[in-house]
């Protein structure tokens, strides 16, 4: 059974993004400021129950970026330069990571999640991936620093999941933006990390590759300890991919979160019917290739629809 | 040597944005709009608009013409060598020029980092320009400025980089990469052609000695490089006016070796942010790309004021380490996200700490 969901931060309202200007300017507090976030989190929400998404995510309005909570809960970890993220005309402050204790973490991720929003359904949570986080931080990546920060990441899919959360995505970009030349010791440790993370909980774990080309390293991928690979079939050649077969589940990248073209439901469909008689993977999700923010809210809203189609054509949810 | 300038974009004070939306100026409005005023000696000017504002006799026009003085007086004396308007007249780089572009349709605010945001377009389709957007803003700065003039201008590149593309991309998923390529190769050179050269043309004709080609987007996509270069040298061909090209927050290594085809006369790169002076020097050096270097040493995302001597312990770092480069001094990029104050203190500092290296030298 297809079913759909989200991979990224939701695009906000204009009455959002008009509040974040007068609290910027002083002329309103943070609890006012909060008010609309709530009203912005409810309708994401919303509009993913409406669109049949089994599975919703809160739309990730208290995460300036996908590391800044992690610079605000984490001892250690400080938010540092305005940093171009990938390809894209948005920007991230990068980690700034000093001596971390992860045995002495406390959880603190709740607090940047309306789990008090999100029903009583399947909720999905999205984390940085642990490549892509250490990476991107000032200190580039190493063992030690997956480790940690998979430590850290298990204390709060723990706590996390005791609230209710049951499926967690990892965002790997940096596992495949512009092919990087990616050491097989290397895949052995993130193969470590990923287990810390997995041990963790019983949730659904989700690890999700965009903005590159996965084909280099989807045998690598493969064998990884979670339940779902994501690939963005917006970089990623299907041509290249369907040499490959994935023994889990596929979670699809198949709308195209940076550009406004409306994608044509039947195309999807053909796609998917390729990825099954090539890939085989043991279940598909459709999502978008990356996070909606990228897109005006009305725009969002439109793609959502546009999986919602694809996923009756193919006869699921 | 460190002669100094303003990358383009300057803060909005608060007053001019609310005489534009005819909104009634507070007292304190009118402290700060006065106070300035004094500051950068525009007094007998804003005695002037200040009463027509109040009377609510002042024109879109007129305020808009005080704001662009205003502007190149808060410059000047700053002590800058070269100014411009501060962008006055401007919404921002991206969704003024696109008002001028047919069949480019302005949508709603997409988020660029944190609480900051722009409009994004849709290419529906191709772009035709409406009228050359910058010559009577040039004009008015040709007018009054005291100083020299370089006029900053948003290259085709970015423009394309940052629209939505619908007229020419139709994904493949079977060859995906090919039809977005394609598609985005068609945009750019339209851009060049039909909207950014004739632009400069029209800048030229009007007595510009001085183009700035903002390309903050130049490295956005690495495998697109070629075609930002391409695009840019398509603008700028056989027209006599020194050209430099601003790119900023990004990786400066991904420009080479393309960019050593590159028609311009000038980078303009951001260095303080990212704090790394010497792994973009070191590129110059490697490649032996001898352009004039303009040194972002002022961080335009940050409160903190640089000292002078910082400044000066920046240029001449990077003019011991360059040798005999041609070194300018200037922010990172424009100011606009910072307060009249902060930013004056900035640029105070600035040409402070050129002239202290000068005197090293």
């Amino acid at each position: 059974m297809v079913e759909a969901q989200l991979t990224g931060i939701f695009p906000r309202s204009n009455e959002l993004i008009r509040a974040t200007r007068n609290y910027d300017k002083g002329l309103i507090g943070r609890e006012d400021l909060l008010q609309y976030i709530r009203r912005d989190a409810e309708d994401a929400i919303r509009i993913q129950r409406e669109n049949g998404f089994r599975c919703v995510i809160d739309g990730m309005f208290l995460w300036q970026d996908i590391f800044r909570p992690f610079t605000e809960i984490v001892e250690g970890i400080e938010a540092g330069a305005l940093t171009r993220w990938f390809d894209n005309n948005t920007f991230f402050r990068k980690p700034v990571i000093g001596d971390l204790e992860p045995k002495t973490h406390a959880p603190g991720l709740n607090r940047y999640i309306f789990l008090d929003l999100m029903g009583d359904g399947c909720k999905k949570v999205i984390l940085p991936g642990l490549y892509t986080f250490a990476s991107l931080s000032s200190r580039g990546y190493s063992e030690e620093l997956i480790y940690s920060l998979a430590e850290i990441m298990a204390v709060e899919i723990k706590d996390l999941s005791s609230r209710g959360i049951t499926v967690f995505q990892f965002n790997e970009p940096s596992l495949v933006y512009r092919k990087p030349s990616i050491h097989e010791d290397t895949y052995e440790s993130l193969k470590i990390a990923y287990q810390i993370v997995k041990k963790a909980s019983s949730s659904t774990i989700i690890l999700h590759t965009y903005f590159g080309d996965v084909v280099p390293a989807i045998p690598h991928l493969d064998d990884f300890p979670v339940d779902y690979i994501g690939v963005d079939f917006y970089a990623t050649e299907f041509m290249e991919l369907k040499e490959y077969s994935l023994d889990k589940g596929l979670l699809c990248g198949c709308v195209d979160s940076r550009n406004s073209y409306l994608e044509s439901p039947e195309k999807i469909r053909e796609l998917m019917e390729k990825i099954e008689e090539h890939i085989s993977p043991k279940d598909i999700i459709l999502a978008p290739n990356c996070d909606l923010e990228f897109l005006t809210k009305e725009l969002a809203t439109k793609k959502i629809e546009v999986l919602k189609e694809a996923v009756n054509l193919l006869g699921g949810r | 040597m460190f002669e100094t300038y303003e990358i383009g974009s300057l803060p909005k004070p608060l007053w001019i944005v609310k005489a534009l939306r005819k909104e009634r100026l507070s007292e304190e409005d009118l402290r700060s709009m006065r106070e300035w005023s004094r500051i950068v000696g525009v007094e007998e000017e804003e005695k002037e608009i200040e009463r027509k504002i109040i009377a609510g006799e002042a024109k879109r026009k007129e305020i808009r013409d005080f704001a662009a003085l205003f502007n190149i007086r808060y410059l000047e004396s700053t002590g800058l060598d070269f100014v411009y308007d501060g962008e006055a007249r401007r919404i921002e780089m991206y969704e003024y020029p696109v008002k001028y572009i047919e069949g480019i349709e302005i949508l709603d605010w997409v988020r660029s980092f944190d609480n900051k945001y722009y409009r994004k377009g849709v290419c529906k389709e191709k772009p035709r320009l409406k009228k050359p957007y910058h010559v009577e803003e040039f004009l008015f700065v040709k007018e009054h400025a005291r100083k020299g003039v370089k006029i900053p201008i948003t290259g085709p590149y970015t423009l394309s980089d940052w629209s939505f593309n619908e007229y020419y991309y139709h994904p493949d998923f079977f060859d995906i990469k090919r039809s977005r390529y394609k598609a985005k190769e068609e945009f750019v050179f339209d851009l060049a052609k039909e909207i950014i050269r004739p632009n400069i043309i029209a800048l030229v004709n009007a007595g510009a000695k001085w183009i700035q080609i903002d390309e903050p987007a130049a490295t956005t996509h690495p495998e697109e490089v070629s075609l930002f270069v391409e695009a840019f040298n398509e603008v700028v061909k056989g027209i006599d006016c020194k050209f430099s090209v601003h790119i900023c927050y990004s990786d400066y290594s991904l420009l080479y070796p393309y960019i050593l085809d590159l028609k311009v006369d000038h980078y303009a790169f951001e260095y303080a942010n990212s704090g790394n002076y010497d792994r973009t020097l070191s590129l110059f050096k490697e490649y032996g790309d001898k352009k004039e270097i303009g040194l972002g040493v002022i961080d335009v995302h940050r409160d903190e004021i640089e000292s002078p001597e910082l400044v000066k312990e920046r240029l001449l770092h990077a003019y011991y380490f360059l040798e005999d480069y041609t070194v300018y001094a200037n922010p990172d990029c424009g100011l606009r996200t910072r307060s009249l104050e902060i930013a004056y203190q900035k640029l105070k500092n600035l040409v402070k700490g050129a002239e202290m290296a000068r005197e090293e030298i």
